[in-house]
């Protein structure tokens, strides 16, 4: 497709415009603190926040390990719970969208876990798993399973019937409708259910690690809590939110890949 | 002179009925019999929901007459031996064109090199050559339902199924369409079951026209154009035989 100079300025003002509302939050929010509205100790200002963020790339206090540790103790714990909940949630989720004897097995067993909150895990888990990284890991799983799972469920469900009729009067069989006509068409399905495992494994990290940990980011917050230290905090958060920003648009060019078919909606 | 012919499908006293979750239930067929002669194009003509998608896929076999009997000459056929081109298109939207149109072939375990060879004719056939790599979704309606016959066609069926192919299509690109199918009709030489709710496309198409009731449907007229091909749709005998079926038509809701 040929892009137009029509398209590029458009373009262009989009991206601008995105810039501006970050910019215009962080004026609001500088003047805010530095006018005294809010004060300095409740709220760190942003420039409080850039020369925390730099000293703590470097700089062990107050919490025993600089910026990275952290970072790299919840984004391995994230990743692992996360995967793992994709490797057992989208195959058992496509199979029981497809095979009723599978969805009839699994189905009430998932459905009293389903409204049980991941936080609620953490007593249960503790006490199997040790306050360790299992713990942790296991939590995380508990949480990215249940939308991975669901989607991919849905996925297989809301297949056009009349694709399915295409497929038989192929003489496809039982395998070859589900693996190339209810498979691929559960794939935009699958991905929302992924994005929405990988959100809600970075929310629970965080409750995972206010409870029990020794390093980590819900650490560091917990521990910017307990010091009054809301630089800390929201260096913590920050990063938390930028990183689930940067996997979330990894995650979408994973998706074009896969899906090229898809009509983007933009 | 239709006599004389041999008859490929045979459907006698058909009867079909759904029951609702309320433990309603609607008879939809209720005795239809009906002959299909070998490589003529039949047109059934009905009005909306008079059970012509009920009697396609009772012919296709996804479905089971409550009574009744559907013998086709040669013996039931095997999956695949019969084609199907649905009303609104139905193609995979994450195959290509092609990859569509060797659907098919390919849940037989048709050679890769074969059914690429045999698709390429096809897809050269409707007319969509260049577009062999696109994805459904860039395509219009008429290139799309172009891609739902080339894909029944590559079964090698020689009873061909249509429900309402051109249902959706604005009345131009129809035309248009009406002339292409006749021209594959006549080139590949199957048997055709052409389900519409359009008069003129049914005298515009039909070696015969087969006119259905209202729910519970049963065959209630046949007229066969004795027009030349192409048919001028206004011409004097079109208007007339149209006019024909109108009036036959009006009764049949009533």
């Amino acid at each position: 497709m040929r892009i137009g100079k029509k398209d590029l300025l458009r373009k262009l003002g989009d991206f601008l415009l995105s810039i501006s509302a970050i910019v215009i939050l962080l004026i609001i929010w500088q003047i805010v603190v530095e006018a005294g509205i809010i004060s300095e100790r409740k709220l760190a200002p942003p420039t409080k926040v850039v020369t925390t963020f730099i000293d703590k790339l470097t700089n062990t206090n107050p919490d025993g390990a600089v910026l990275m540790e952290h970072f790299w103790a919840s984004l391995k714990l994230t990743v692992m719970g996360f995967v793992l909940a994709c490797v057992i949630g989208i195959p058992l989720g496509l199979l029981m969208g497809y095979f009723k004897p599978i969805d009839s097995f699994v189905t009430p067993i998932f459905e009293i876990i389903r409204p049980i909150p991941p936080i609620a895990w953490i007593p249960v888990m503790l006490l199997l798993f040790g306050i360790g990284n299992g713990s942790k890991v296991a939590i995380i799983f508990l949480a990215a399973l249940v939308p991975a799972l669901l989607n991919s469920y849905a996925g297989v469900k809301r297949t056009n019937p009349v694709l399915i009729n295409v497929a038989k009067t192929a003489g496809a069989s039982k395998k070859q409708i589900f693996l190339e006509v209810c498979v691929p068409s559960a794939v935009p399905m699958v991905f929302t259910g992924v994005k929405n495992a990988l959100s809600s494994a970075w929310m629970t990290l965080v409750a995972a690690e206010l409870v029990s940990a020794s390093v980590g980011l819900g650490y560091m917050i917990q521990n910017g809590r307990t010091l009054s230290r809301c630089d800390i905090i929201i260096v913590g958060m920050l990063m938390i939110g930028v990183s689930g920003a940067i996997m979330s648009g990894l995650l979408s060019l994973v998706e074009d890949k896969v899906a090229p078919w898809m009509v983007k909606t933009r | 002179m239709a006599d004389n012919r041999e008859v490929r499908i045979k459907i006698r006293n058909l009867k079909k009925s759904f029951t609702d979750k309320k433990h309603n239930t609607l008879q939809v067929l209720n005795g239809l019999s009906l002959d299909v002669y070998t490589n003529e194009f039949l047109v059934i003509l009905g009005p909306g929901q008079c059970g012509k998608t009920v009697l396609l896929n009772l012919i296709l076999g996804l479905d089971t007459p409550d009574e009744g009997t559907i013998e086709f000459s040669g013996g039931t056929p095997a999956k695949g031996e019969v084609g199907m081109v649905f009303q609104r298109y139905a193609l995979f939207p994450w195959k290509t064109v092609i990859q569509n149109v060797e659907a098919c072939p390919k849940f037989h375990g048709v050679d890769k090199a074969k059914r690429r060879e045999e698709a390429k004719a096809l897809i050269k056939l409707v007319g969509l050559e260049g577009f062999e790599n696109a994805y459904p979704a860039a395509l219009s309606g008429g290139m799309k339902q172009r891609v739902g016959i080339a894909r029944a066609y590559a079964t090698n069926a020689d009873i061909m199924l249509m429900d309402e192919p051109f249902g959706a299509l604005d009345a131009q690109t129809r035309y248009q369409m009406q002339d292409e199918i006749l021209k594959i009709w006549q080139s590949k030489m199957t048997t055709v079951v052409f389900v519409t709710n359009n008069i003129e496309e049914a005298v515009t198409l039909g070696d015969r026209i087969v006119l259905l009731g209202n729910k519970p449907s049963v065959v209630v007229n046949e007229f066969v154009p004795n027009m030349a091909r192409p048919r001028n749709n206004l011409s004097q005998e079109f208007l007339e035989f149209r006019n024909v079926i109108a009036d036959k038509m009006d009764l049949a809701l009533t």
